[in-house]
């Protein structure tokens, strides 16, 4: 349903240098402005997109942190199968949000919250649920890399050793499949046995998406997933997310609106712990039902 | 709204080198301040140096100037006093005197201790830093137990020897009928010895503990490997040894003329008896009550030291909080708990208050052999050699010493390979 788009073909072409080379080429001409760049995008897209049926349901929610209300009365679909990206200022809450998917939020003492959260049929914030299984179900990467101080191949084997017994080849195999999903491989295929310490944070983000997916969730939170990669490792980043969305969920935080609008099929604006609007990248982008967002997305606010 | 330019004080010239700080100052006042913690840094050095200087110079040098001989044999001479030293149990004459037992007891006091503060530290700590309750009511027990083991930390030693008096080595009962055990197991065999001169000793088995004494008449046969029976000479104590070589291998001495010597308990290895008595088992459990709230502060600092974002990485790929503990905090703040247990042990060894109250003031002539037996430690085998009156046996303090030294450098050096195998392994 993406791969179709130009925006897709182009990046998931040929071998990396021509792809650098056209991402470059069509994506980084920062004079103009986003919206009349991606036009004819959109236009494309806005016929192509059929967003499934709901994998996540947020109604009501309000959070808070001790006194401080983060998120105020949150009502979002989150479609599955498809990428949905939250965009919006800093502080905004879109951590927030996306930590109390997985219930990430339970470890911080002070963090409330109400309302309904549910994932297909799963009563997310139900007192009794078993964390363990819905956080295997729905992996989250960090907005800080947070490899832990083990090797590069403890660190991608560390999900999977938890939940499964694999034998050594297998997880072999898997580390080097989660490896060059998140475009590290090369990189690091000779140094599997050192310390993820010694990679560069580029590197760790990375890293930290590969560990995230060779668990197999189903869903995947990314909170600004891109913030420390170059252009060429976003794009990797970016074809991965494309890719997963055929079977995942995949929910994604960005500051990058050029991010939001090439990977995302449906968005969230946030503004001061509101949803200003959601819904199709194409509408959101294009057609922005609220002025704010428009005002956002055009780069006058935030 | 916004304060206006003039005001700000780093935008004006004038003011602003009205108000600098002259940088030639600073650099000075810096100069000065490094110079100042050289001194004091080489100061301590010099203060640890004269007191090695001075410890092993008056305890190696009495064993150097006894030595006679050409510089070969003095060698071996040195070292064979000083094996001797370590061999051998305390005795009335300087020279004969050693330091066996007591280098033992520091051995296995230390070890119940460390064996037994470790995990039980390192589990508090992990429980106060790593699964703080969140009822409101548990909160206030978690933090009642946490302020304690803060001001138990800076409990004088000698409060914990009369803690362990009462809940090792008494177990609650009034001191005199801490003689007898409510509750024994491992006994191999219990008798009555009779020993002579030349420390053979005879033993007669008896059923219990508080059995009648037996009584022996003169005249008893014993038979030797070789089925050759041999007449054993029973006298009184105070009476004359023969001097017949012959009779004076078979003479046993029967003390009092009647009662038996002494009873004699053959414990296994592994005997255990309730309550502890002034054993190595109390003495270790006391020492351990006065290293925990060091071992758990500096584990609780250790673990605090663990990033949350490691935590939430592990969290996130569906740890339970068990996990979390074993596979990201622990591993990455083992470096830190090993130091603070390598300082605790420090404490643990050269503690002689809490020891004196446990183990009393005792000879002991062997190392313990098993988790029950009486005990002393080094410490107090020093002391006791720094105040007699004989100045020999001041030299053999400064000897003890050097052990002491030595037994915590390879504790340290242990712990400190430990530490870095676990960092080597962290990357
Ligand atoms: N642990 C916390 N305790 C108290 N307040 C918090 C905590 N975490 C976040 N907040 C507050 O909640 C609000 C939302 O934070 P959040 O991290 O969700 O923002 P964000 O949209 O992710 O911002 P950014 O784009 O900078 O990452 C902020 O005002 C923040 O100060
Ligand atoms: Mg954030």
């Amino acid at each position: 349903m993406m791969t179709d788009q130009p925006a897709k073909t182009a990046s998931a072409s040929a071998g990396t240098p021509a792809r650098a080379k056209s991402f470059n080429a069509t994506k980084h001409n920062g004079e103009t402005p986003i919206i009349r760049q991606s036009a004819e995008v959109f236009a494309e897209r806005a016929q192509n997109t059929q967003l499934g049926e709901t994998a996540i349901t947020i109604s009501n929610f309000d959070a808070r942190y001790g006194e401080f209300q983060a998120l105020k009365n949150i009502n979002l679909e989150i479609p599955e199968k498809s990428v949905t990206a939250f965009i919006g200022p800093s502080g905004c809450g879109k951590t927030t949000l996306l930590r109390w998917i997985n219930r990430m939020n339970d470890i911080v003492p002070e963090a409330r919250c109400s309302g309904k959260l549910t994932i297909r049929e799963l009563d997310v914030l139900q007192p009794r649920l078993d964390v363990v299984e819905l956080r295997r179900r729905v992996g989250i990467v960090f907005q800080k890399p947070n490899p832990f101080p083990k090797s590069i191949f403890e660190n991608v084997a560390f999900g999977p050793r938890l939940h499964y017994k694999a034998s050594r080849s297998e997880l072999a195999d898997l580390v080097e499949w989660a490896l060059r999903k998140s475009a590290l491989w090369d990189e690091v295929k000779d140094r599997l046995k050192q310390s993820a310490l010694g990679l560069s944070g580029g590197q760790q983000q990375r890293l930290c998406i590969a560990r995230a997916i060779a668990v197999g969730p189903e869903v995947l939170l990314m909170d600004e997933p891109c913030s420390a990669l170059d252009p060429r490792s976003t794009l990797a980043v970016e074809d991965l997310i494309a890719e997963l969305s055929k079977e995942y969920t995949i929910v994604i935080v960005t500051h990058n609106m050029q991010q939001a609008a090439r990977a995302s099929d449906s968005t969230a604006y946030l503004y001061e712990g509101e949803l200003i609007e959601s819904g199709p990248t194409h509408q959101v982008f294009t057609n922005p039902q609220n002025p704010e967002t428009e005002r956002y997305i055009t780069g006058r606010l935030g | 709204m916004s304060v206006p330019l003039e005001r700000v004080f780093i935008l004006n010239a004038e003011r602003r080198r009205e108000l600098s700080r002259s940088a030639a100052n600073r650099r000075r006042f810096s100069v000065a301040f490094v110079v100042f913690c050289s001194i004091v840094a080489a100061l301590s050095l010099i203060v640890l140096g004269t007191l090695l200087y001075d410890i092993f110079a008056q305890g190696t040098g009495y064993i150097w100037r006894s030595s006679e001989g050409s510089f070969g044999e003095r060698v071996s001479a040195f070292f064979g006093t000083w094996s001797h030293f370590l061999s051998s149990p305390p005795r009335q004459t300087a020279s004969e005197a050693g330091i066996f037992p007591s280098m033992f007891g520091t051995i296995w006091v230390c070890a119940v201790c460390g064996l037994v503060a470790l995990p039980l530290g390192v589990a508090t700590a992990i429980y106060l830093e790593e699964f703080k309750p969140k009822q409101t009511w548990l909160r206030r027990v978690h933090g009642f137990v946490q302020l304690n083991i803060t001001n138990l930390a800076g409990v004088p030693s000698v409060v914990y020897g009369i803690i362990g008096m009462t809940i090792f080595v008494s177990m609650f009962q009034s001191p005199g009928s801490s003689q007898t055990p409510v509750l024994e197991f491992g006994i191999n065999g219990i008798y009555d010895q009779y020993e002579s001169k030349g420390l053979r000793m005879l033993r007669v088995p008896v059923d219990s503990r508080d059995a009648p004494d037996t009584q022996l008449v003169d005249g008893m046969t014993v038979y030797d490997g070789q089925g050759k029976a041999l007449e054993l000479n029973l006298i009184p104590v105070g009476a004359p040894i023969p001097q017949d070589e012959e009779l004076k291998r078979r003479t046993l001495v029967n003390v009092a003329g009647g009662p038996a010597r002494s009873r004699y308990i053959d414990e296994a290895w592994y005997y255990v008896r309730i309550p502890f008595g002034r054993s190595v088992l109390a003495g270790g459990l006391t020492l351990m009550l006065v290293v925990l709230p060091i071992v758990i502060i500096s584990a609780q600092e250790a673990i605090r030291a663990v990033p949350q974002a490691l935590r939430e990485a592990a969290l996130g790929m569906g740890c339970t909080p068990w996990q979390v503990v074993r596979k990201v905090t622990l591993p990455a703040s083992i470096p830190g708990i090993m130091t603070g247990n390598i300082l605790a042990m420090s404490r643990a060894i050269g503690e002689a208050a809490p020891i004196l109250m446990i183990a009393g003031v005792v000879y002991i002539k062997s190392a313990p052999g098993n988790l029950m037996d009486s005990f002393t430690v080094m410490p107090l085998q020093i002391y006791n050699w720094a105040s007699d009156s004989h100045r020999e046996f001041h030299d053999l303090a400064a000897s003890g010493i050097i052990v002491l030294l030595a037994i915590l450098l390879f504790f340290n050096a242990s712990a400190v390979i430990i530490r870095q195998k676990f960092q080597k392994n962290l990357g």
